[in-house]
């Protein structure tokens, strides 16, 4: 299950920006390294923030659903049809260059993917609106953020409708590719229209509830954040910083 | 915003080889302007982001910002009004997106995205492409069918617009 | 063409668990049937089965000599016509006109019930209008002429009335009339006995996706017990016909007045 799992472990209770902080940190840290090697720490990195959050379980089959795939490809488009010297491994031969890419891109895919489904786990919406609103982040733009989460399982659902309603009126799911393509028009069409439609009633509802007065809001309960929340946040900027900063020096020489 | 994330699914129960995932960018573009569609496109990379848990196709958001600023340059020379026009508009901007796409594709991924155009890059690697050519090639003609269909619907979205609807947008008038 | 509709000992359901469980129902050609119920007690499930939206995991749906199993819905759609409950989401055509007419040119029809049945629906006068620039019960009216036009012998409306004012509702219920009498079979899910009462002549209660109940729909709606377990009461003509011991046992408004004129009617003494 991808999203929020209630639970009370250290990421849990920290400030909401601290467990996004770390995920964005193993994304930019996995795009600053580029050998098997330390890739690998990253995912390592990325394995101890989940345990740490007591995520495992909440996020392993996501995981595994989201990287399996990818993991599977690059071992055909690299390792089997990668560059040469090659290895033979019994039946399969495999490219060495190109395993050694896809251990890279692969480790990359997995880390982010690990910390950011930690962060949604660990991240509770309505405590991170608060936090948000603290720091003074104007209400329309997170009501924007989180009326768009809402939508999308509410507009999922209308697709579903959609999709039955025009088969139920004649409408042929399939055929040849031509009419498969016109298809699309009364399938989108509606759905579009119908998002425009709430779209108006949600900026009508902003306008009623005074969201253009540029007022400061005042948040009820705002999450704590801590000296040490923050010593960790700038410890993540400066890892990541010292990281590109590895990377390109080490490039220019 | 939710439409960029929403038309997946009807295009999959299509089997449509194609994401239409800028179809909801596009339409902001021409009905309020560039920089509510590169709002848009970002907030819908990074909600898709969110709601798929698939975190590494955030970089591609740079190709949600080109395609944000090509929509709203051609709608305003009137390029949605019409399908003869927004054909070509499709074409261009499919041509574009791939440009942009390729590169990422290439550096980030070794190649490895979504499933339709991985799938075209494994095809043509197998026929002894070069890699760099056969990403590139597979994501141009993904993208090429991928914007143009983007761009007729977005036109077809816009004709069948109801009048009470339209006048809240001041970028159609133009 | 006129057909019937048979379920033989059909399980269905989605995904986990079966939502209906060991249905038989017959509802003749030209009958008129209601599905009662709480929800979740399986009404829709039935009805989705016979458009093919919903596929039996056991028995037979039939609709005439068709088996909906080997059917899409999209070939259905020839003999039965179907309702959404939020069918407005449907709608996308730039007039009311084209719209209704979606249905009759997917199935290749000739599309002269278009106007008949904008007419019928009293949306002649809005027919060019934009079907987003008119009020909810009025775009529900259009999905169901879109429906009507394709002239399907077999009519499946999910909640047709709901949210509608007096006006609307007789219209359709005008409408259903017609299309009973020239041998259409209709089968209703509503909670609006109002309109139950002038448009079925038979009730089906399900509960926990069986079929608890099936009765004329004169005696059902005449039993208070029956219906307060439900957590209805008698529509308007009914009760009023039961407060009045009125003679002819009246459900509907018609047959009300009726009684009512036939009446030797003295004021009780206060």
């Amino acid at each position: 299950m991808i999203g929020y799992a209630a639970g009370r472990s250290p990421l849990h209770r920290a400030h909401p920006y601290t467990p996004l902080a770390a995920a964005s940190a193993v994304l930019l840290l996995a795009f600053a390294v580029s050998t098997p090697g330390a890739v690998g720490v990253v995912v390592l990195a990325a394995v101890a923030l989940a345990l740490l959050g007591d995520a495992t379980g909440a996020i392993v089959r996501p995981m595994l659903v989201l990287v399996l795939p990818t993991w599977a490809l690059l071992l055909v488009l690299h390792g089997i049809l990668g560059g040469d010297p090659h290895l033979v491994l019994g039946p399969v031969t495999l490219s060495e260059p190109g395993v050694r890419r896809a251990l890279v891109l692969g480790g990359r895919v997995t880390a982010i993917v690990i910390a950011f489904l930690t962060a949604l786990a660990t991240v509770s919406p309505p405590r991170l609106v608060e936090a948000m609103t603290a720091r003074g982040v104007p209400f329309g733009r997170i009501f924007l953020l989180v009326s768009s989460l809402t939508l999308v399982p509410r507009m999922r659902a209308r697709a579903v409708q959609i999709l039955d309603a025009q088969q139920s009126r004649g409408l042929r799911i399939g055929g040849s590719a031509a009419a498969r393509v016109r298809a699309l028009v009364p399938l989108v069409l509606p759905l579009v229209l119908g998002a425009l439609a709430e779209v108006e009633e949600q900026v009508l509802a902003l306008d009623a509830r005074g969201a253009a007065s540029g007022a400061r809001r005042t948040a009820l309960d705002p999450p704590r954040d801590t000296l040490g929340e923050r010593l960790v946040r700038m410890a993540l900027i400066m890892a990541v910083l010292m990281a590109y900063a590895a990377k390109f020096m080490g490039r220019g020489a | 915003m939710a439409v960029n994330l929403v038309i997946g699914q009807i295009v999959a129960a299509l089997l449509l080889p194609v994401f239409l995932d800028a179809v909801g960018t596009i339409l902001v573009a021409a009905l309020v302007g560039p920089r509510a569609a590169i709002a848009a496109g970002l907030v819908s990379q990074i909600l898709n982001a969110v709601l798929s848990g698939n975190f590494s196709w955030l970089p591609f958001g740079i190709v949600q910002i080109v395609i944000a600023l090509y929509a709203a340059s051609v709608a305003r020379l009137g390029a949605f009004k019409r399908y003869e026009t927004a054909v070509p508009a499709g074409l261009g901007l499919g041509l574009l997106a791939g440009a942009t796409a390729a590169p990422i594709s290439y550096f980030v991924f070794g190649g490895v995205t979504g499933g339709g155009v991985t799938a075209v890059t494994a095809v043509l690697r197998g026929l002894g492409v070069p890699l760099p050519v056969a990403v590139a090639g597979a994501s141009m003609g993904t993208d090429l069918l991928d914007k143009t269909i983007s761009c007729v619907l977005v036109a077809a979205i816009l004709r069948s617009l109801p009048e009470q609807l339209a006048a809240r947008f001041p970028a159609l008038a133009r | 063409m006129t057909f019937g509709v048979r379920l033989e000992r059909v399980r269905a359901g989605y995904g986990q668990g079966d939502v209906l469980h060991d249905v038989s129902l017959d509802v003749a050609a030209g009958e008129s049937l209601a599905l009662l119920g709480a929800n979740g007690a399986g009404k829709t499930t039935l009805a989705r089965l016979l458009i093919g939206l919903v596929r039996p995991s056991a028995g037979r749906v039939t609709v005439g000599d068709w088996d909906v199993s080997g059917r899409r819905p999209d070939e259905l759609a020839r003999r039965v016509g179907y309702v959404f409950q939020h069918a407005d989401h449907q709608l996308f055509a730039r007039t009311v006109r084209d719209d209704v007419a979606f249905g009759p040119r997917c199935l290749g029809l000739p599309g002269d019930g278009v106007a008949a049945a904008l007419e019928e629906l009293g949306l002649s006068r809005v027919a060019g209008a934009h079907p987003y620039d008119l009020p909810a019960p009025a775009r529900k009216l259009v999905t169901l002429a879109g429906v009507l036009a394709m002239g399907a012998g077999v009519l499946v409306l999910d909640e047709p009335t709901a949210g509608f004012d007096h006006e609307s509702r007789e219209l359709v219920v005008a409408a259903l009339r017609r299309r009973i009498e020239s041998g259409v079979t209709a089968v209703v899910v509503s909670h609006d006995l109002a309109f139950v009462a002038e448009a079925a002549e038979r009730i089906v209660v399900m509960r926990e996706g069986a079929i608890a109940t099936d009765r004329r729909a004169r005696d059902m709606l005449r039993d208070e017990d029956a219906l307060h377990a439900l957590g209805l009461g008698p529509p308007p003509a009914a009760a009023l016909g039961l407060r009045l011991a009125l003679s002819g046992s009246p459900v509907r408004i018609a047959e009300c007045v009726a009684a009512l004129r036939g009446a030797r009617w003295t004021a009780p003494a206060v």
